[in-house]
């Protein structure tokens, strides 16, 4: 309280600086606190050095933001930061258009003035070890003990010699963590979304040019339409041919084809076939014998014969299938 | 001073990051390289498995004639000067889908390429593929000068997929066809017995 006091005494003998309400305010970032408090808002004049040997006022203080370090002990009482209105940079500044003429002004403040030395006493900042060029403006965090820090404890992100600055400290580094985690994340997502869209680009390329098969399921002794003609159909072991392979069966079956309407008739073109089983294996077939587009008549049945090769596991497996196309493929079920 | 070093730090390893993507872009491949097949090999005797088919050679005969058809249609058909006629015998089989092996090459071992002889006509059991179950063979003629044995390999490759767009463009965006080497001789030894056997006509049967 005696610091302010002495403060506001003493400010009233110099010139008030120009007012720049975009310059930094040195006063606003007390240690281990992003916000201070409104009577903070104040540039301390400088006092009157006080007689060699003169402990400082508010050095027996006691004040929870008051960072005991050694560097403070080894300041010089009045040395400190009390001398930041010239270092403000605005000569012949003066403080009032800072300084609220408020009654907890007198009492609050010291507790963001730890030390007390930062007002207790005139001198240079020059003779500060680390204080920051006159012509930039000096946070009046850490007091004498702190002007080799106090720039850095502005925007309380990095670590400075105190209690407060070891939380402003941790505070940086969780921020910094979070930040790299997040440029992580966002570069992670950059790639993922970069190689998903050529992936996706390619997929559609290629199932426009080799689409999937798609097979309609002809059940035991029923029939399907397709271009027009009901298909049936029915599998049975034929004789052995002479070059079959050791091992293997012929497979014989009967296709019955019917014509929906004279047009179907006039544009049928055979199928291919094949045998299939379940598993996915797959053996040529061949039509032996069958109608030509000629012989088909709407509504009347024609009958043609597939034969094929299968190994003898496959002999009751083994399937029928019939294709146009990928899309266009029956199989008769046995 | 330390901040405006690491922002010129940063700039430098953004530039880096960025030369480096630029760069990778010119790591492509070749259009020999991606017509290249892919090619499993196998010793004599051994089976080489590719993903569509798998092979292995049986029989080789080398002969200075081959005799064509039986009966009295037979005909036979002489080598050309300095040249044998080398027929191997193929058995292979395919683990899905049937397969057509139409292509085949004896490739010397200074890779030089012949094709399948086209003197011989249609041979025997082409148009049979190679099926899920069971081993099918048939016969590739060769029609080449006796050096180009010893070391030689048998390539056979598997049918293209690429369909209407072999016709366009035969022979290209023909990636990833597999492709089988069955080694033809063990040895420089093999193959100088081969010769020293070589038959006067060997009928092309099978």
């Amino acid at each position: 309280m005696a610091v302010d006091g002495m403060n506001r005494e003493d400010g009233g003998d110099r010139e008030e600086p120009e007012f720049d309400a975009f310059a930094p305010n040195p006063n606003n970032t007390p240690p281990g606190s992003s916000t201070g408090s409104w009577p903070a808002f104040r540039i301390a004049p400088v006092p009157a050095a006080p007689p060699a040997g003169t402990a400082p006022p508010a050095a027996a203080e006691p004040s929870v933001f008051t960072p005991a370090t050694p560097a403070a002990a080894s300041i010089p009482a009045g040395t400190p930061s009390a001398s930041r209105p010239e270092g403000a940079g605005t000569a012949g500044g003066g403080s009032s258009a800072f300084t609220p003429a408020t009654p907890g002004a007198a009492s609050t403040p010291s507790a963001f003035r730890p030390g007390g030395a930062s007002t207790a006493g005139g001198g240079s900042p020059a003779a500060v070890p680390g204080a920051p060029d006159a012509g930039s403006p000096v946070p009046e965090t850490t007091g004498a003990a702190g002007s080799g820090a106090g720039a850095a404890d502005v925007d309380g992100a990095r670590p400075g010699p105190g209690a407060g600055d070891g939380r402003a400290g941790r505070r940086g580094r969780v921020a910094g963590a979070v930040r790299a985690g997040l440029v992580g994340v966002t570069a992670v997502a950059a790639v993922a979304a970069t190689v998903g869209v050529q992936w996706w680009d390619r997929a559609r390329w290629v199932a426009e040019r080799y689409p999937a098969e798609k097979v309609t399921e002809v059940a035991t002794g029923s029939s399907t339409v397709l271009h027009g003609v009901a298909w049936q159909a029915g599998v049975s072991t034929g004789p052995p041919g002479a070059g079959d392979p050791a091992g293997t069966v012929t497979l014989r079956a009967t296709v019955r084809l019917t014509p929906r309407s004279a047009a179907a008739a006039a544009g049928y073109e055979p199928p291919a076939y094949r045998f299939q089983d379940r598993d996915g294996h797959r053996w040529t077939a061949l039509q032996s014998d069958g109608p030509i587009r000629l012989d088909l008549r709407a509504g009347q049945t024609a009958s043609a014969t597939v034969v094929g090769s299968v190994p003898a596991a496959a002999r009751d497996s083994a399937e029928l299938v019939l294709s146009y196309s990928p899309g266009e493929t029956l199989r008769f079920a046995r | 001073m330390a901040a405006p070093l690491r922002r010129l730090a940063d700039a430098v390893v953004a530039l880096a990051i960025g030369a480096a993507a630029v760069y990778a872009h010119t790591l492509t491949l070749g259009a020999d390289e991606l017509d290249a097949p892919l090619t499993s090999r196998a010793e004599v005797g051994a089976t080489a498995v590719t993903g569509r088919f798998s092979a292995r050679l049986g029989k080789v005969v080398a002969a200075r004639s081959v005799r064509l058809g039986d009966g009295p249609d037979a005909r036979s058909l002489r080598a050309g000067e300095g040249e044998v006629f080398v027929v191997a015998t193929v058995a292979a089989t395919a683990p899905r889908e049937p397969v057509w092996l139409r292509e085949a090459w004896l490739r010397t071992r200074d890779g030089l390429d012949y094709a399948a002889s086209d003197r011989t006509g249609v041979a025997r059991g082409i148009g049979r593929p190679a099926q899920p179950g069971w081993w099918t063979e048939r016969l590739f003629v060769f029609e080449v000068p006796p050096e180009a044995l010893p070391g030689a390999e048998l390539v056979i490759t598997g049918p293209s997929g690429n369909g209407l767009y072999d016709e366009i463009y035969p022979g290209r965006y023909d990636q990833l066809r597999p492709e089988a080497a069955l080694e033809l001789t063990a040895g420089d030894a093999a193959a100088t017995r081969l010769l020293a056997e070589v038959k006067d006509s060997w009928p092309l049967t099978g």
